[in-house]
């Protein structure tokens, strides 16, 4: 057991204060690259408006807001795969839980880019945003789901923010003196405040952890159903469904275990850490995304069927240029063909099988987002109507840069904090736990 | 004040895992930090802290929330439209529920630091015990000479 503890500790210090290799410095490189090119779109966006952008009146929101929501969906899975699979002492999840939390957290952050770029004015935003009365003393719509929306995004990064820290409590009251790094250590000794790791604060830890991790999977579920409300409210054909929470959240989930599958892989390969995060965990994600694919298989039967069976003539109008449509069958390929590759086992355990179907997935749903966003808005109500929106150079590289953004954040949180909780994975073994008397 | 170690419970023929009655700190100074919590971790107070305490954080937030919500558009900027208000119950729901889940899992965390002399500006309590790992072959007089430095006194000790 020790053995193992003291292996992992090992790992997370070779990772921590290591020479980082070749893979980990190909992936850096690309993703502040595409940071970089997002940086100068982002630029050129402040300096010449939203001109740039392949708007018009009916197309109001472009891709910024499918990348929004699709940032949003990928944020989802990695706090409740976490909390869900701690509620549910589900010891697989010790070796990647906080990886899945960072994605979540930088995820969010990811999201937030678009949130206050598409305003256009993004240093104005906080006061378009913020429940603040303007100069007729008027306040902002609460009735409205975007300030849903954007309240919900507030408390779901900082729930996912605590959850985050507070995991990570132990392991940096205890790499603080074991890093070679002095700003390192610092850092550490500056964020693991007062833990002491006594009984008294492990029985307070222990509780609060468990209470937040349920507070969490709730959370989850209701901000990708808030999400969902932004179109769900509207009168707009396409958008007006009930089915979109629930439609919403599983895929979120299923987005978000994809992109969990990526992560695991580069880590896996970047940081050899083989030995902690194995095959087993990309086997039980890849049974979890085979599980969501059939559930957003349903979503839109469903869909389809609810627009048929209110005789509705502009929703029908719409989902027949919807079925006419590529990026419809692309996306229905990518999500609910391609992932019964995962009904064999030889699929389900080849890293290299199941980072390609992950990679399809996340741009299956990147095209659901865009199918819902934009067609409802381009199509709807006066389908003789041919506008044609085609995203821009511009809006595309923002997009790639947001993907920057992310690889940047991610390796450098790699690079900064512990990977593999190890307080987790200790604690996880029965029989240290069964062999101690209570004193 | 009387300082004791008590030996617990060593595991392998080389490790050994005890638990100390904690009456100092030696987190920062010694190198067997802690990192395996203890074997009981439920203790009721703690769950009972939590509990009212999380009650209490979410009957203030949602009533401030609906408070706010009301006062917004009910008594500060009063919105009448065709002779309704434009304050709705249900539309606050989604507000209300995100406000309260907001309070509650802050102000929780809030009690786990202030409970446990966590915040800078309290003072630690040393009266506590604490599960610590020590990489030493099972030897007594070794392991009593690494924690003597810190006025530890081993008094009892079983396999």
């Amino acid at each position: 057991m020790h053995e193992i503890i003291d292996k992992l500790r090992e790992k997370n210090l070779a990772v921590l204060d290591g020479k980082t290799g070749i893979n980990f410095r190909l992936v850096f490189l690309l993703s502040l690259i595409l940071l970089a090119q997002g940086v100068v779109s982002f630029a050129m966006t402040m300096n010449q408006g939203l001109e740039l952008w392949g708007l018009d009146n009916k197309t109001a929101w472009g891709i910024t807001i499918t990348n929004f929501v699709f940032w949003i969906g990928l944020a989802h899975s990695g706090t409740l795969i976490s909390a869900v699979l701690y509620i549910f002492h589900q010891s697989w999840r010790n070796q990647i839980n906080r990886a899945a939390e960072a994605m979540t957290l930088i995820a969010i952050l990811c999201s937030c880019v678009f949130l206050f770029v598409h305003t256009g004015r993004p240093w104005l935003s906080w006061i378009w945003m913020m429940p603040y009365p303007n100069q007729f003393d008027l306040w902002l719509n609460f009735r409205s789901p975007l300030f849903w929306d954007f309240i919900a995004i507030i408390t779901y990064f900082v729930v996912s923010l605590i959850f985050w820290y507070l995991g990570m409590l132990p392991d940096l009251s205890y790499y603080k003196s074991k890093t070679s790094s002095k700003i390192r250590q610092k850092i550490y000794a500056f964020m693991s405040i007062g833990w002491i790791g006594s009984r008294r604060q492990w029985q307070s830890y222990l509780k609060l952890y468990g209470i937040i991790a349920g507070i969490a999977t709730a959370l989850v579920v209701s901000v990708h159903s808030v999400v969902s409300m932004d179109f769900a409210l509207t009168a707009l054909p396409g958008w007006h469904s009930t089915i979109f929470p629930p439609y919403f959240v599983a895929g979120a989930i299923f987005s978000g275990s994809a992109m969990l599958v990526i992560l695991m892989n580069i880590l896996r390969y970047c940081f050899d850490v083989k030995d902690f995060i194995t095959i087993n965990h990309i086997e039980k994600l890849n049974k979890l995304i085979y599980l969501m694919s059939w559930i957003v298989l349903f979503s839109y039967i469903i869909e389809i069927f609810g627009v048929f069976f209110n005789s509705d003539y502009y929703e029908q109008q719409l989902i027949d240029i919807k079925l006419h449509s590529p990026i419809f069958w692309l996306m229905v390929l990518f999500n609910c063909v391609l992932p019964h590759l995962y009904m064999s086992k030889v699929n389900r355990q080849s890293a290299g099988i199941s980072s390609v179907i992950s990679i399809f997935i996340i741009i299956g749903m990147w095209l659901e987002r865009f199918n819902i966003v934009i067609y409802s808005q381009k199509n709807a109500l006066i389908a003789t109507d041919t506008i044609r929106y085609t995203p821009t150079f511009i809006e595309v590289s923002l997009f790639l840069g947001s993907l920057g953004l992310f690889g940047v954040l991610y390796m450098s949180f790699i690079k900064l904090l512990p990977l593999i909780p190890t307080w987790e994975v200790a604690s996880d073994e029965k029989k240290l736990r069964n062999n101690m008397p209570n004193s | 004040m009387k300082k004791s170690c008590e030996i617990i419970c060593p595991i392998h023929n080389y490790n050994a895992v005890i638990e100390v009655l904690q009456r100092f700190r030696i987190n920062y100074e010694d190198e067997y930090s802690i990192i395996e919590p203890p074997s009981t971790t439920e203790n009721p107070r703690v769950t009972a802290l939590y509990g009212v305490f999380g009650t209490l954080f979410a009957i203030v937030a949602i009533c401030l929330s609906f408070y706010f919500l009301h006062w917004t558009q009910v008594i500060s900027y009063p919105i009448n439209v065709g002779g309704q208000l434009d304050f709705d119950f249900i539309s606050s729901i989604p507000i209300a529920f995100e406000m309260t889940v907001l309070c509650v899992v802050c102000g929780l965390f809030l009690i786990f630091l202030l409970t446990n002399r966590m915040m800078m500006f309290q003072r630690s309590k040393t009266e506590d015990t604490r599960t610590i790992y020590i990489d030493v072959i099972y030897n007594l007089d070794l392991l009593r000479s690494k924690l003597e430095p810190f006025g530890v006194v081993i008094k009892h000790a079983k396999k």
